[in-house]
């Protein structure tokens, strides 16, 4: 937690746990044992314990909506995401300049504070103890023996109430030294030693002092440690019979008026009145619970926990448009696109280039820098909460056909946290001043993009503007023409061979009749993606030359970078070629094939990065000769 | 009615009970087999055992809860609208509730067979077994359709049936939950006619 609003979203999203767990409680209250009711605080300890929103998840309610909208409304500003790095507060070492901060300042103030003196009660406490030299007591060595249980020194300390067991490493028991208290008294002390309570109990003070302005919260702790000394109840009673249960419910009587002071690291049978009340309602029910029951138990608690742990996405709707447009509405909006969070690069070039095909701010400022969110929300009010003017398709130069979708180009990693790529939209060819050319029959406006990991976000950074390209449809039939490739070449004699290598990929699916789901974005999104290979021959000896051969085959496989180079099969193998390892082309050659021309290639569909070739390994066979065993090096890219 | 006639009738709403929670046969959005008749047919045999099995009493409020929840549910699927994953508080209440419902229930159904099985019979001990089974693979199915649902797991790399291989076993468990009450049943009818 580094600011206020960190710790409201770690405290609230704590509290939603803590009134699910009471509802539970409340639920089960006479119906599973103390065991469970204890242990089930550890799913909120795990929910306070773990930073909230992580991953841009969240547990019963989106807290970092609401808090992103009231945080834009107090501030004017939409460039903030609410996050939790660590479930403690991390004081900041610059000088407070808002109200805001100011009141972080007090938050972490008090936790010290309260920090502090629980531990300076806890340490005088320890001192005045040692002080009083603690020794074995027989009876409580006999109390051990009897229950088989392990035995700590005993303090004998004037004034005191009733017995304790303080310390969590070297744990003593404390007793009043004007009273010999009762043996069932030891048992319930020894039993908080033997199950470790006094380091629960630290842990409870630990979250209290964490949380000390939630009121929620506290309830819960005292909640907890009542439910642990009911706990430390129904095992003392589980090793009781008949009439010494009945005198244990006396004992417990007996303390109701006594004074109760609760210390940090400590554990004492008298809790108060009211909480000795419910002990003794507790002790009343007392059963012993089947072994079976502990299933249940188990899976009660571990179903509640996973789903609260792991928490809830946020979903992102197309809406319409909501009239009136106020601020409030674009302060909402803004605060649920950017607490989206892409948490793929591909469902960020996804939520970009639904933004450009819709034209919704709202789309872009979920793969927006938080820089940008600004200057976006600003263009979103003035438009009215449609589109923004300086990025949408209106920018773009041509009708977008939206039915169409997106193409990715040539997603490729640049660096740690980063791709790169091209984004093409299709447009209308009725699109002037551009005149499709007779070979090509698509328009495509692409624009370079650059995908990185800032924080906790995947964001898309534009390169360029958007520029019309002529090409081919479908996209799917070889290399896209003036869409750039990546290129490798090899030259033996009168002949070059090139491999030209691009890739292709979108999230989901986009039908050809338009319907606004599936124009919604994806900012979880995965690719599904496309690589195509195409070999190109260019023969740059003579035409009398050229008709010398007439047949051409190349068997070609493509190498990582940095392994030898294989044998490849024969011709005569080529059957068995595994496609899209090893490739094996023939075709004639004759006297009216062009100088330049594609033999073919691969089409390989794959999930996930791709890592281009380091090089490509062919065997040029002429006339069904083999006539040299190239090596393609990398000629660098992308080329258009 | 004989004592041993209102036990078959229990024993008989029980097991129907559990005939309409395990199987959903849809018409369009709608089951033609709510769960809800399931939560009333059990509600009805904790009524009738409650002089039997003191403990049943509380479930009751779990039952009627579960009941509600169902007939809500099953209420909104006519109007074509789902509570699914739509409310987690919620969810997590019903899903506490169902889970500690059933294993309680056939922990007393165990000991309603234990009470009348003759001494050779072992379907005390099946209930039983079968009590841990449903319980373990009902949770390891509602975390799994939770993390499935809240986008937590992604199952693009589960094939097809293998993804539905625990619903499949859950499905397998409460039919054979099922087929031991009305084993159940029969005891009582065979006491009953003898």
């Amino acid at each position: 937690m580094t600011n206020l609003w960190s710790f409201l979203l770690q405290t609230l999203t704590a509290s939603g746990v803590a009134v699910l767990l009471l509802v539970v409680k409340g639920m089960f209250r006479d119906k599973l044992s103390p065991r469970w009711q204890f242990s089930v605080w550890g799913v909120l300890a795990l929910v306070l314990l773990v930073p909230a929103g992580l991953g841009g998840r969240y547990a019963l309610a989106n807290w970092t909506l609401l808090l992103e909208a009231l945080r834009s409304t107090l501030s004017g500003h939409y460039g903030t995401l609410t996050q939790v790095i660590a479930p403690v507060p991390l004081p900041s070492l610059t000088m407070p300049g808002s109200v805001e901060e100011w009141l972080y300042v007090i938050y972490v103030t008090g936790v010290a504070v309260l920090l502090l003196r629980y531990l300076f009660v806890y340490l005088r406490l320890r001192l005045a103890l040692r002080r009083s030299h603690p020794e074995a007591d027989p009876r409580m060595q006999a109390a051990a023996q009897q229950y088989g249980l392990r035995a700590c020194p005993v303090v004998r300390v004037s004034g005191l109430t009733s017995a304790f067991i303080c310390g969590v490493s070297r744990p003593v028991l404390a007793l009043p030294a004007e009273t010999e208290p009762d043996e069932k008294v030891l048992l319930h002390e020894l039993m908080h030693l033997k199950y470790h309570d006094a380091a629960w109990g630290l842990l409870i003070c630990f979250l209290r002092c964490l949380h000390w302005c939630n009121p929620l919260l506290w309830i819960c702790a005292n909640l907890a440690q009542n439910d642990m000394e009911s706990l430390c109840d129904q095992r003392v009673l589980e090793r009781l019979e008949g009439e010494e249960r009945r005198a244990y419910g006396h004992i417990l009587l007996d303390m109701a008026d006594e004074r109760y002071a609760r210390f940090s690291g400590t554990s004492s049978m008298a809790n108060g009145v009211k909480n000795i009340r419910r002990r003794i309602q507790a002790i009343a029910r007392f059963k012993k619970y089947p072994a079976g029951m502990r299933l249940v138990s188990v899976c009660v608690i571990l179903a509640l926990t996973v789903p609260l742990l792991v928490g809830v996405r946020g979903e992102i709707a197309m809406n319409p448009r909501v009239f009136p447009f106020d601020e409030t509405k674009t302060t909402a909006v803004m605060a649920k696109a950017r607490t989206l969070r892409c948490s793929t690069p591909d469902g960020a070039v996804d939520c970009y280039a639904k933004a450009v095909l819709t034209g919704k701010a709202d789309f872009r400022a979920i793969c927006a820098p938080l820089s940008e969110q600004d200057s976006l929300a600003e263009e979103y009010q003035e438009s009215g909460g449609f589109h923004a003017t300086s990025w949408t398709s209106l920018q773009l130069p041509g009708i977008v056909l939206r039915n169409e979708g997106y193409d990715v180009f040539n997603f490729f990693p640049d660096g740690k946290d980063a791709y790169t790529c091209l984004l093409g939209v299709h447009l209308s060819d009725s699109f002037d001043p551009v005149a499709l050319s007779s070979e090509f029959n698509e328009l495509l406006a692409v624009q370079p993009l650059r995908v990185e990991k800032l924080d906790v976000r995947w964001v898309v950074l534009p390169q360029g503007e958007f520029q019309v390209i002529e090409t081919q449809y479908p996209y799917n039939q070889g290399i896209k023409e003036h869409v750039p490739v990546w290129a490798y070449e090899a030259k033996e004699g009168d002949f070059t061979l090139q491999v030209k290598v691009q890739t292709s990929a979108y999230v989901g699916t986009l039908s050809s009749t338009e319907s606004y789901p599936q124009l919604c974005p994806q900012p979880y999104g995965t690719f599904t993606s496309v690589c195509t290979e195409d070999i190109q021959v260019i023969y740059t000896g003579t035409e009398a030359g050229k008709k010398t051969y007439s047949k051409i085959d190349i068997s070609y496989r493509p190498i990582a970078e940095g392994k030898q180079r294989p044998k490849l099969s024969t011709l005569d193998g080529r059957r068995d070629a595994t496609p899209g390892i090893i490739i094996s082309r023939s075709i004639p050659l004759t006297g009216n094939q062009p100088s330049a021309f594609s033999i073919g290639g691969n089409i390989i569909q794959f999930y996930g990065d791709f890592s281009l070739p380091g090089y490509y390994a062919a065997d040029l066979y002429l006339d069904d000769e083999l006539t040299a065993e190239l090596t393609l090096l990398p000629k660098g890219g992308p080329y258009d | 009615m004989t004592e041993r006639q209102i036990l078959y009738k229990a024993v008989s709403n029980a097991a129907w009970g559990y005939f309409f929670l395990s199987l959903d046969i849809y018409f369009g959005s709608i089951s033609i087999l709510p769960s809800f008749v399931g939560y009333l047919l059990l509600l009805s045999a904790i009524q009738q055992l409650s002089k039997e099995r003191r403990d049943l009493a509380l479930l009751r409020p779990l039952a009627i809860f579960l009941a509600v929840w169902s007939i809500l549910a099953w209420a909104l699927s006519w109007a074509g609208l789902s509570l699914d994953g739509k409310f987690l508080f919620l969810d997590l209440l019903v899903i506490a509730a169902n889970l500690y419902f059933n294993f309680q229930f056939l922990t007393d159904m165990a000991a309603l067979a234990a009470a009348h099985q003759p001494e050779w019979d072992t379907l005390d001990q099946r209930i039983l077994k079968l009590r841990a089974v449903y319980t373990i693979i009902g949770t390891f199915c509602i975390i799994y359709s939770e993390l499935f649902s809240t986008n937590a797991l992604n199952l693009d790399g589960i094939g097809g049936i293998t993804a539905f291989l625990p619903f499949v076993a859950l499905a397998v468990a409460v039919f054979l939950v099922m087929f031991s009450l009305f084993r159940l049943r029969r005891l009582f009818a065979e006491k009953a006619t003898a």
